[in-house]
């Protein structure tokens, strides 16, 4: 049983549920697995039997478990409930039923640990090199389960030779003076696999920063903790950060590379603190933080920075994925999409639903890679109807999710990064 | 209770689509009425075949079936009464083909209503009707229960659009109804006989629809209004214009407060208002600007403090997500609700308006309206709290007060939502015995043995085989 309190997550709200059905227009699992359960509503009810002692403890397990905790139920609540919110804190109330698949259980473990995240990537990688190496010729469609994860792993770029925060951290010299101080907070993914488009993070921030400092003690941002409901462990990661945030001076902006990072900053820090000092902190970390995508279009107001495309060569086409945390936490992909309609050298070209959810889910696409697959490929469908040459995401745990369903595909349409895109456009 | 042999005999022809788990029994025993009664197993066809198969099972061991769409239902019409297998139809939720020269698709019952919406329209075509729950309810559902929505007064109803359909009876006989074409005079019409049988005549697998091209244009129009009878008289004079808007849809005080108490109220609205108008109009790029300026200068003169007008796009889009936010908004203001659509002729509904407002004073119930004030089906919503004993017996006299106000204003107990088992006590209020035994006769000869969704529509006073 967690330590950490979990009031902070509406435990026993559950009840107000009017049972209208509007969580099921929006919910992933219930798309993919259409079963009353499998949304907000079914969980919700289910939860407020048990309460009322009409159903047995652990029936609400497996439905529990099978939540992306994405936020679209609580988006789209017509009375204002967080289911959500609701079903972290129930899961932290059975952490010791182990609910949650071991591997997820496992990597939440090593959430504040430097160390610890070290050994996930390179085990992750190793994974990933062997069966990149078994399924390369393999041309059949997906048979098994097994396989729809193997993808997956087969998908993650190659580990970096040295991580992003071995070649970059402390303070950074920026060319803005008026643009103030940028914290960068890296994320697991950009810090681990995709190196350079952190790299071309950086530079962007270091253009339009007075300086930009890059915590050397990051961790984790604490999602996958969160996820199983280990509170303890998520509130550890984020007090880690908030310290390495803060250490040498008050930031303007903490920007991060991911909007599932941005996102967990923003809705749980002022949630998983306590104590008076940091709760002060966790409330100015929380009206900061911003993707990357945010970032560029705040930022924009002076200097209208287009990116020129090479000479000679024809438009882009882009289609934007927006990614659950960056729709229902972050704006919608307002941002994102402003700054690519500026930019010269692009078209956008808006795929079917482009909120609709690709299936990653964190774990999710682990524990339930049928479903995961069901919904990764509705996505790829509407992808495909775009006629796009590229898909740009904030989120890279989305783009992972994309390019692992192309890779077998005739016509591969690679998912990027807007700092990736911005790269290619340079040519 | 379903013996467990019967189960297996169940099991057999569903597999793991077939679930008596209890966390299965506990969700799908309820629909947004809130009403709940578990069943004894839920199953969810993917087939007409299965379909088949499981109501000849029912006609062999005698156990009831609860077809089911989203559960989106407001009157108890999808939950079960006394156990037996509800029948999903959820994952039975293909779009089978989209006939553009013809104007055609044909669908499964799990579809989801927008989303017919949404592919007609990559095509060019048009599915018009708009249920408030269209994001999340069914097809099959909005059959089942004559669903109307915001398009009715220019487009109709979904018994409008359902060219024909395939449906199981009771014995598991397949039956095909109506077709493809305009046209059509070849004895009694099934078709229509199904829509709005809420599941009591049989079990509908497929459906064929009707499309319209689709619109080149859509506008929004927004009034203010400071005076709930200026509001009322300004949607009669738009509905004697020579051409009528897609939709008029009415919200009144309480149900913008609800609205602002759910977060969910459109941005920039003036503070005390009495009322809003929300207009669509639709149709071709001139014919919009020219009929939207229109209604705009029509609205002003008839009393409205504000007016906007906006085209497609986010504003637009975020006005019509907070009308269809309401119903369940309305939970703000009390924690229970008996909600109404009753529907009058157009020209009646300011009087029922007044009128519920006097049943509401006279019960000492909050009552809150909005709704389809362009088709006469006004939501008419008596707000309580279940745990007080007295204000649920005056909510619910209020309610047969409404009944009775509707059906005198000439009008009909329910426009859309169905009788279900929420309303079944009152049918006689609107029709007289004659007209109830004509239905009952019809129930006997499609389900003698009162095995589909019984305790739906008939007062419960019929037995098994009556």
């Amino acid at each position: 049983m967690s330590e950490k309190s979990a009031d902070g997550f509406g435990a026993g709200g559950s009840g107000a549920c009017v049972s209208c059905g509007s969580c099921r227009s929006v919910c992933p699992a219930y798309r993919a697995a259409r079963d009353e359960l499998a949304c907000a509503r079914g969980k919700m009810k289910l939860i407020e039997m048990i309460d009322n002692g009409l159903a047995d403890q652990n029936a609400d397990d497996v439905a529990l478990a099978n939540c992306l905790l994405c936020g679209g139920c609580s988006s789209v609540c017509p009375v204002n409930l967080d289911p959500t919110s609701i079903f972290v804190a129930r899961r932290a109330q059975k952490l010791d039923n182990k609910i949650s698949a071991p591997l997820t259980r496992g990597l939440a473990s090593a959430v504040d640990s430097q160390k610890k995240l070290r050994l996930w990537a390179r085990a992750s990688a190793g994974v990933s090199d062997f069966f990149g190496r078994n399924s390369a010729d393999d041309s059949t469609t997906r048979e098994s389960d097994d396989r729809a994860g193997v993808e997956r792993f087969a998908a993650l770029p190659k580990i970096a030779g040295r991580f992003f925060l071995d070649n970059f951290s402390g303070e950074l010299p920026g060319a803005n003076p008026d643009g103030g101080r940028t914290v960068y907070f890296v994320g697991c993914l950009n810090n681990f696999f995709q190196v350079s488009a952190a790299e071309s993070v950086l530079r962007i921030l270091q253009s339009r920063s007075r300086e930009v400092y890059i915590p050397q003690t990051q961790v984790c941002c604490g999602l996958p903790a969160l996820t199983v409901g280990d509170l303890d462990r998520a509130a550890s990661a984020v007090e880690k950060n908030i310290a390495g945030i803060f250490d040498g001076g008050a930031p303007d902006r903490v920007v991060t590379s991911c909007s599932s990072c941005a996102a967990m900053i923003k809705d749980y820090t002022t949630r998983l603190v306590s104590g008076a000092e940091k709760n002060e902190r966790a409330a100015r970390l929380a009206e900061i933080v911003i993707d990357f995508p945010g970032y560029l279009a705040l930022s924009d107001k002076s200097a209208r920075k287009r990116t020129a495309n090479s000479a000679g060569s024809k438009e882009i086409r882009v289609t934007i994925h927006d990614g659950c945390h960056s729709t229902y936490s972050l704006g919608q992909g307002r941002d994102l999409r402003k700054t690519i309609s500026e930019t010269s050298g692009v078209k956008l070209v808006e795929m079917d639903e482009p909120g609709a959810c690709c299936g990653f889910g964190g774990s999710f696409h682990i524990r339930q890679p049928q479903l995961a697959d069901l919904l990764l490929q509705k996505k790829l469908a509407s992808i495909r109807e775009t006629g796009a040459d590229y898909i740009v995401t904030p989120c890279p745990g989305c783009a992972l999710m994309l390019n692992s369903g192309d890779r077998k595909s005739l016509r591969k349409i690679p998912a990027i990064s807007l700092a990736e895109l911005f790269d290619l456009l340079k040519g | 209770m379903l013996r467990p042999s019967v189960k297996i005999r169940i099991k057999e022809i569903f597999g793991d689509r077939f679930d008596d788990s209890p966390g299965a029994l506990a969700v799908y025993s309820y629909d947004a009425s809130r009403r709940a009664v578990q069943p004894d197993a839920v199953v969810f066809p993917v087939t007409t075949a299965e379909t088949s198969a499981l109501a000849r099972l029912s006609d062999q061991y005698n156990f009831p079936l609860v077809p089911r769409g989203a559960g989106s239902g407001m009157a108890a019409g999808a939950t079960p009464v006394r156990g037996g297998v509800v029948v999903s139809f959820e994952k039975f939720d293909a779009i089978r083909s989209i006939d553009r020269a013809n104007m055609i698709a044909v669908v499964e019952p799990g579809v989801v209503t927008e989303r017919i919406r949404r592919e007609a329209a990559k095509v060019g075509l048009f599915y018009p009707p708009d249920p408030a729950s269209s994001a999340f309810c069914t097809i099959g559902g909005n059959a089942a229960t004559a669903a109307g929505g915001l398009r009715a007064v220019k487009y109709g109803v979904t018994a409008d659009y359902v060219l024909g359909l395939e449906a199981v009876l009771s014995d598991g006989r397949i039956i095909k109804t109506g077709g493809k074409t305009i046209k059509r005079s070849v004895g009694y019409d099934l078709t229509k006989l199904f829509i709005g049988s809420e599941g009591t005549l049989g079990l509908i697998t497929s459906l064929t629809l009707k499309l319209v091209p689709l619109p080149e244009k859509r506008a929004t129009v927004l009034a203010e209004f400071i005076d709930v009878e200026a509001a009322a008289r300004a949607c009669a004079k738009i509905l004697s214009l020579n051409e009528r808007p897609a939709a008029i849809e009415l919200i009144d005080s309480s149900a913008l407060d609800a609205l602002h108490r759910a977060g969910k109220a459109p941005a920039g609205l003036r503070p005390g208002l009495a009322a809003i108008l929300l207009i669509e109009e639709d149709g071709s790029a001139a014919g919009v600007d020219m009929r939207a300026a229109r209604l705009v200068e029509l609205l002003r003169e008839s009393g409205a403090v504000k007016v906007e007008s906006a085209g497609e796009g986010e504003a637009s889009e975020k006005l019509w997500a907070a009308r269809k936010a309401i119903s369940a908004a309305l939970y703000k203001i009390r924690p229970d609700k008996l909600n109404e659509d009753v529907t009058v002729p157009i020209a009646a509904v300011s009087e029922l308006m007044a009128g519920a407002k006097k049943i509401a004073d006279s019960a000492g119930i909050e009552c809150a309206m909005f709704g389809h004030a362009g088709d006469g089906n006004v939501h008419i919503n008596f707000m309580y709290d279940k745990s007080i004993p007295s204000e649920t017996v005056r909510a619910q006299k209020a309610v047969g007060a409404i009944f009775e106000l509707a059906v005198a204003l000439g009008g009909v107990i329910s426009g859309e939502h169905g009788i279900g088992a929420v309303k079944a006590p009152y049918l006689g209020v609107e029709m007289d015995r004659s007209t109830i035994e004509a239905l009952r006769a019809v129930k006997r000869a499609f389900d003698p043995k009162n095995l589909l969704n019984p305790g739906k529509i008939f007062p419960v006073t019929q037995k098994v085989g009556e």
